[in-house]
């Protein structure tokens, strides 16, 4: 109980510092890079709901993303929606694919469902590069509606709007890992049959997970349209995105929620500062190398080594005692 | 849609997935018969068109060049295999979610790597052949075509006599079904499949050539490729080398069809929907073992 | 006394191969029941029909008078039917404790409070002398505390039958007695229990009742003691 008490209070703290901070900072590119840091909080934590507790992995995040941030766009489109109603459709709609992509996984374990999902994620592109009511492979312009009052630039405002969606977004990666939940995810990314035979409904288990997944990885997109009032196919279904969305739990660690916020601060920060001092084909470069590795030499991530040297530092004390 | 236009399409079709069947014979070498979650394999193809054009400069024919690059290739194939083995396999595991995690940064690594060093722009093969054509009646066939049909055939079909006449292709074939077997009868599995590996990476140097004869490249194409690879090595079965060809070629004319009916934006996704299609419907492929 | 659990005519085919052929059985509330059989000659598949890791291609399985031969296996095991493995199936990476609570927790069918479910596995892992590694993770365990987890992970579902596939392979004679005990401890506590085991000498002190399996059909059923004199029996095991 005191654990949910520290958790609420500390995202609330944390919320009502990014308030504060959009009154005290003058330097608008803070909220323009922050904003990203925490989009990537969303997208990471979505990943892992499926990938680190179900260990089903989704090489295809960014078709998640992209369907987040095309059905907002679309829908600001045809009827002017306010944003907090856009995002909910975005993870409205990402999470039915989500949802589709779980019953995938009946018959779909390993390679097979990581390949799949890449399938889905081309398959969307096309279709969207066909699709000209959102402007096909040019893309669209969109004009975000006016600031809402109390914020002095529309960025800012969208900034506190990805604060909100990461705390909400680890909130709900919390729940699922500490709750029966996680506990039966666990379970089937061990052994599947085991679960089963213990009465643990591993379909239904992989279904919600995929769907909350989804649901997150799209919200962490919704308001990419706004954010640089222009969306087109390729920039949102980048790879760049279905790898970030790996990368960042695994380096952080995917066991617990901890680990992809880590991951996410970590590369999305390094990300900010080497594209703009060096170039951001040596950044992704270094994501990769990175990446490689932590899945050679370090599995459990950030979160697995310092909880390594904890324990041992521990020992030595009870050793030295 | 008048009838000479599909049988063009047809024609084209079969010529292309010849093409389709020599990129994807190492995949199914590497993950097929060795159970290695071998998805850098598209990317290491887009590499050897890469080398093979950097020799380009040079002056050096791009068949030429893949066959030069053939040797090393397969050095490459053994330093990534012993790798791979030293760090998943060696413990008494299966590569799994790691192995598949490391082969995505792999692929990754290598794209970015050739944007930095070529830049994104599209290259083009420098040879005399590139955009002739000899005429068939009505029909005009580019020799670039023709070319990588005629080499992709005698690649496909060399792999599949190497791996069913001689020793170390039995033997290459045999560790797929059963590793401690084989140990029993005095063959170092590792080895074995060490060298697999080895082939199968030099098959993407000439393949690699095909892919920039039969058009330009470019560091994303890997991409592309991860569907159209495991789309034919699913569809021929696990582990089928024989079956390579004849999935090869139901991809390439299920992709020419569409080409052909409802246009160019369309072809990307023929190879990924066919293999969502296959992996729901039929997993274990047309001529699953 | 209707029966607890039947099996009618139940076959199971491998492409060509027919694993099990019209095999019928029925079990009452607190029988301890004993299959033994050649290796091959079907008893796992059998178990994996009645958990339901398989389904039948013919025949039907009631369990309690209610039909489930469709039902998927996560269901089974809330309806009561709780199985080990032959080769010990840990969720590796989850500490042994959290192994039954799993169990606990899904196959339950009725929602247990915190404190309830701490009490009932803390009580199953004693019962089991694995209270000492209720913290490490189940893959580090030796064979000999994997069959025993395999156990403790099966009696958290709280069975009404229980499925035993030779979970005393590998244990000396001193821990086979041990084990027994256990066992007839569960079985007086009005779990039937059904054992697939290889030690003669186990099946037999424990079983009240016995078939033998060959290559996939019935060949013989009674009390151990006519088990043993059957004809069949004999040259399935002796080649006499």
């Amino acid at each position: 109980m005191r654990n949910h008490i520290a958790f609420y209070t500390g995202g609330l703290a944390l919320l009502c510092a990014a308030v504060v901070a959009t009154y005290v900072i003058d330097n608008e590119y803070v909220f323009f890079a922050g904003y990203v840091v925490l989009q990537f909080v969303v997208l990471a934590t979505g990943w892992n709901v499926m990938g680190g507790y179900a260990g089903y992995i989704n090489f295809g995040s960014a078709a998640f993303f992209a369907v987040g941030a095309y059905t907002a766009a679309a829908l600001f489109k045809a009827t002017e929606l306010p944003l907090g109603l856009q995002i909910l459709a975005a993870a409205v709609i990402a999470g039915a694919l989500g949802f589709v992509v779980g019953v995938l996984t009946l018959r779909l374990r390993g390679i097979f469902f990581a390949i799949a999902t890449v399938a889905i994620a081309v398959i969307l592109e096309t279709v969207v590069l066909n699709w000209s009511y959102v402007g096909g492979a040019r893309g669209m312009t969109v004009l975000p509606s006016d600031t809402p009052y109390g914020f002095s630039s529309y960025m800012r405002w969208l900034f506190v709007v990805m604060a909100l969606l990461a705390v909400v977004a680890v909130a709900v990666a919390r729940y699922v890992e500490t709750s029966w939940i996680g506990r039966g995810l666990r379970a089937l990314r061990d052994d599947e049959t085991a679960a089963e035979s213990l009465g643990v409904p591993t379909l239904r288990l992989k279904t919600l997970a995929a769907t909350i997944s989804g649901a997150l990885m799209g919200m962490a997109g919704a308001p990419y349209a706004m954010y640089l009032s222009f969306i087109e196919p390729t920039s949102v279904f980048n790879l760049n995105y279905s790898v970030l969305a790996l990368a960042m739990p695994v380096i952080g660690g995917t066991a617990t929620w901890a680990g992809p916020v880590i991951g996410a601060l970590l590369l999305g920060t390094s990300e900010q500062i080497l594209t703009v001092t060096i170039s951001s084909e040596l950044n992704v470069l270094m994501v990769g190398l990175v990446l490689i590795v932590f899945v050679v030499a370090a599995p459990q991530g950030i979160v697995g080594l310092t909880r390594g040297l904890w324990q041992r530092s521990i020992q030595r004390r009870r050793a030295q005692q | 849609m008048p009838a000479e236009l599909i049988f063009e399409a047809l024609i084209a079709g079969v010529l292309l997935g010849c093409f389709y069947a020599a990129v994807s014979v190492g995949l199914s070498v590497a993950f097929g018969l060795l159970d290695i979650p071998h998805i850098a394999h598209p990317a290491l193809l887009v590499l050897g068109a890469y080398c093979v054009w950097w020799l380009g400069g040079f002056g050096v024919d791009p068949l030429v060049a893949g066959v030069l690059l053939v040797p090393v290739f397969f050095a490459l194939g053994l330093a990534i295999y012993r790798f791979y083995h030293y760090v998943f396999e060696a413990d008494g595991g299966e590569g799994g979610l790691r192995g598949l995690a490391f082969f995505f940064g792999v692929a990754f690594v290598v794209e970015v790597a050739l944007i930095l060093t070529f830049g994104v722009d599209q290259r083009m093969a420098q040879a005399d052949y590139i955009g002739t054509g000899i005429s068939f009646g009505d029909m005009r066939m580019p020799v670039r075509m023709l070319i990588a049909f005629a080499v992709a055939l005698i690649l496909t079909l060399a792999l599949t006599q190497f791996l069913s006449r001689t020793f170390t292709g039995r033997a290459i074939r045999a560790v797929a079904q059963d590793s401690t077997a084989l140990a029993l009868m005095g063959a170092d599995p590792v080895r074995i499949k060490q060298w697999a590996f080895g082939i199968a990476t030099a098959s993407s140097a000439l393949a690699g050539a095909l892919l920039l004869i039969v058009g330009p490249i470019e560091p994303g194409l890997g991409r592309l490729y991860i569907g159209r690879a495991f789309c034919v090595v699913v569809l021929a079965g696990l582990g089928s080398i024989h079956g390579t060809l004849a999935a090869g070629i139901i991809l390439g004319v299920a992709e020419s069809l569409v080409l052909t009916s409802v246009g160019i934006s369309w072809a990307p996704a023929v190879g990924f929907g066919l293999l969502l299609l296959v992996l729901t419907v039929r997993p274990s492929g047309l001529f699953g073992r | 006394m209707s029966a607890l659990l039947q099996v009618d005519k139940v076959s199971k085919n491998f492409g060509g191969f027919a694993a099990l052929t019209e095999v019928s059985f029925e079990l009452a509330q607190g029988e301890r029941f004993g299959i033994i059989g050649p290796n091959g000659s079907g008893k796992t598949t059998l178990m994996n029909c009645i958990g339901g890791a398989l389904y039948g291609d013919g025949g039907s399985i009631r369990f309690n008078g209610a039909d489930i031969t469709r039902v998927p296996a996560w269901r089974r095991a809330r309806l009561g039917i709780a199985r080990s493995f032959q080769v010990p199936r840990p969720f590796a990476s989850l500490t042994v404790l959290d192994n039954v609570n799993v169990a606990i927790e899904y196959a339950a069918s009725h929602p247990h409070r915190a404190k309830q479910m701490r009490d009932l596995a803390a009580a199953i892992l004693k019962r089991m002398h694995l209270a000492a590694k209720v913290g490490v993770p189940a893959g580090s365990l030796t064979q000999v505390e994997l069959r025993k987890l395999e156990l403790a992970r099966a009696l958290a579902t709280q069975p009404r039958v229980l499925i035993l596939d030779e979970v005393m392979a590998g244990l000396s004679a001193a821990e086979v007695d041990e084990m027994l005990e256990i066992i007839m401890d569960i079985n007086t506590q009005g779990v039937t229990i059904i054992m697939i085991e290889h030690i003669m000498r186990a099946i037999m002190r424990f079983s009240s009742r016995v078939i033998c399996l060959d290559a996939g059909t019935i060949v013989a059923e009674g009390v151990p003691e006519t088990i043993v004199a059957d004809e069949s029996v004999r040259r399935i095991y002796l080649g006499a």
